[in-house]
Parts: C-alpha cells; structure tokens; sequence
C-alpha cells in the first residue's frame, strides 16, 4: 500500500516523492552498479542515470513487478549497456579479436579502471583477477553471479530481475562457477 | 602434481576472495547531485518547448515545402550542361588554360 502511494506520488512528479525514493533506493542502486562496474566515479554516474531513467519513465511504470525490481531491472541493464560499450572500445582498441586471445582473462584490457572502495588490499589483486574473469563470462552468466554473489542478492530476488526461474539460476550460477574455475585456472598456469 | 595443487588452492582463494568485498556507502551529495540534474533536465525540456512553441505544424509543413522547393531549383539550375561548360571555359581563360587569340600572338612574337 506504501509502495502504491509511492508510485501515485512519483507518477504526479512530486519531489517528495523523488526525495523520498532517492532515500530509499540509492544504497541499493549504487551497490548494484559497483558490484557490476568496479570504479566509484563510473558507478556513482550510472547509479546518477538509473535514477534519471526511473524519474522519466515511472509512468510507464504499470505495476507488473515490485518497484524495487523494477529499479534493480534498470540498473542492471545501464550496468549492461555501460559495459558492452567499453568492451567494445577496448576490443578495437588493441585489436585483440584478431589477435584470437579474447577468451583468456587480461587484467590490462579489463574495461574500466579497477577502483572499488570496499576492497581490501591484500585482496586487490585476486578480486582484480576474478573480476576480470567475471568479464569473460556469457552475459546471463555474468549477471546472475554477480547479482547473487557481488550484490548479495536472494535467489528469489535475482529471479524476479532477470524474470527467469529459481532452477534456471541456480543452474547458471553452476556453470558461472565452473566456468571461472576454468578461466582461472588457465590464467595462474601461464603465469607460472 | 604440486604445481596443479598450488594452482587448484589459487583459484579457491579468487573465488573465496569475493566474500572480503566490504558494502560501500553511496557517495556524499548523491541525491543532491540527482536531484539537480533531474531539474535542469526539466528546465532544458521546458525551455525547448517554449522556443518551438511558435513553430506550429502549419509552419512546419511551409518550411518543408519551401526547402524541397530551393533545392528542386537549385538541383535544376545546376543541372543544365551550357551553363557547366560555360563555366568550365571561363575557368579555363582566368587561368591561361585554353588556347586564345592572345596566346598565339604571344608566342608568334
């Protein structure tokens, strides 16, 4: 019923109500959009548009889902769509496609510079690693896994986001999991 | 053998590594920053509608015709071939390129 009035309020374009979303969801959004983007500046920037995008389209907004799902949708796909973009950028860049190393985890052509808070130092260099091998995972993959384990997200919560059922999470989160195994294991043999 | 292990131990500890991630707070002013920029996006949406206001459809389907219209004319003006070789001659005369009456007096001379 709170959530409604919210909704009602948002959709008249009260500020309020804008304030009042902004207060409950920016910890949530921004969380999201650091576990997917680790750099504080990109983050804070895409956390900004979700919030702009949300304003300009709540009244599209038909109730189908619960708002906060609603929310996480977009900024899942923002995070997505920042993404692909700098992966591209990078790709032509160096010009690794066709250079047939796209596969194998390479810490300097990772699309953003590496620049999370929460990390701590003695671990900066694995979680470099493991994020960089997230990036090499097939899209689904990628988002279930870091929904689930970056953002800490219920099973349940991640299904709603990505309107796929419990199972088929679970069973991407396997192959997440066995995939990054693989990819990690073939990045320490060649280091030696 | 060992190698394998050391490397197998590795790969646990990146995977394992995830858990250290520590949640960071929003960045300060976050919601003052939104909130501004959600307010100049008004601002900049009214302004554009204020400033079209005057171009009503009427108007719009004018300057199209008028534009279609310009562009026929001048599309046929230089269309016309007497007119492309005329200028191609006097080009060729400023510039000493073609073969005049004061040419050959010249080199006669």
């Amino acid at each position: 019923m709170e959530e409604q009035k919210l909704i009602d309020a948002l959709q008249k374009g009260t500020n309020q109500a804008y304030g009042q979303l902004l207060d409950e969801y920016q910890q949530k959004v921004f969380g999201t959009c650091i576990s997917f983007v680790p750099n504080q500046e990109d983050a804070e920037d895409i956390a900004q548009e979700v919030f702009i995008e949300v304003f300009n389209s709540i009244a599209k907004f038909k109730g189908d889902s619960k708002l906060s799902t609603w929310i996480y949708r977009i900024a899942t796909n923002k995070c997505l769509e920042f993404i692909r973009k700098k992966n591209t950028k990078k790709r032509f860049g160096f010009m690794q496609s066709l250079m047939g190393n796209d596969t194998a985890i390479d810490r300097s052509a990772y699309f953003t510079e590496f620049n999370h808070p929460g990390i701590q130092l003695e671990n900066k260099e694995k979680n470099e690693i493991l994020f960089a091998a997230i990036n090499k995972l097939p899209e689904a993959q990628r988002i279930v896994y870091t929904l689930n384990k970056i953002d800490d997200l219920s099973y349940q919560e991640v299904s709603d986001i990505t309107q796929k059922s419990i199972s088929s999470i679970e069973s991407l989160l396997f192959r997440a999991k066995k995939n990054l195994k693989e990819l990690l294991y073939d990045y320490y043999k060649k280091e030696g | 053998m060992e190698a394998k292990t050391k490397i197998d131990q590795l790969v646990e500890e990146t995977l394992e590594s995830i858990t250290t991630i520590d949640k960071v707070n929003t960045p300060p002013f976050f919601k003052d920053k939104v909130l501004r920029n959600l307010s100049q996006q008004n601002e900049l949406a009214r302004e554009g509608v204020i400033q079209l206001k005057w171009f009503t459809p009427k108007l719009q389907a004018a300057a199209l015709i008028c534009f279609v219209f310009l562009n026929l004319a001048a599309l046929l003006s230089n269309n016309s071939t007497e007119s492309y070789s005329d200028n191609v001659s006097s080009f060729a005369e400023v510039y000493g390129l073609s073969e005049t009456d004061a040419d050959t007096y010249l080199y006669q001379n």
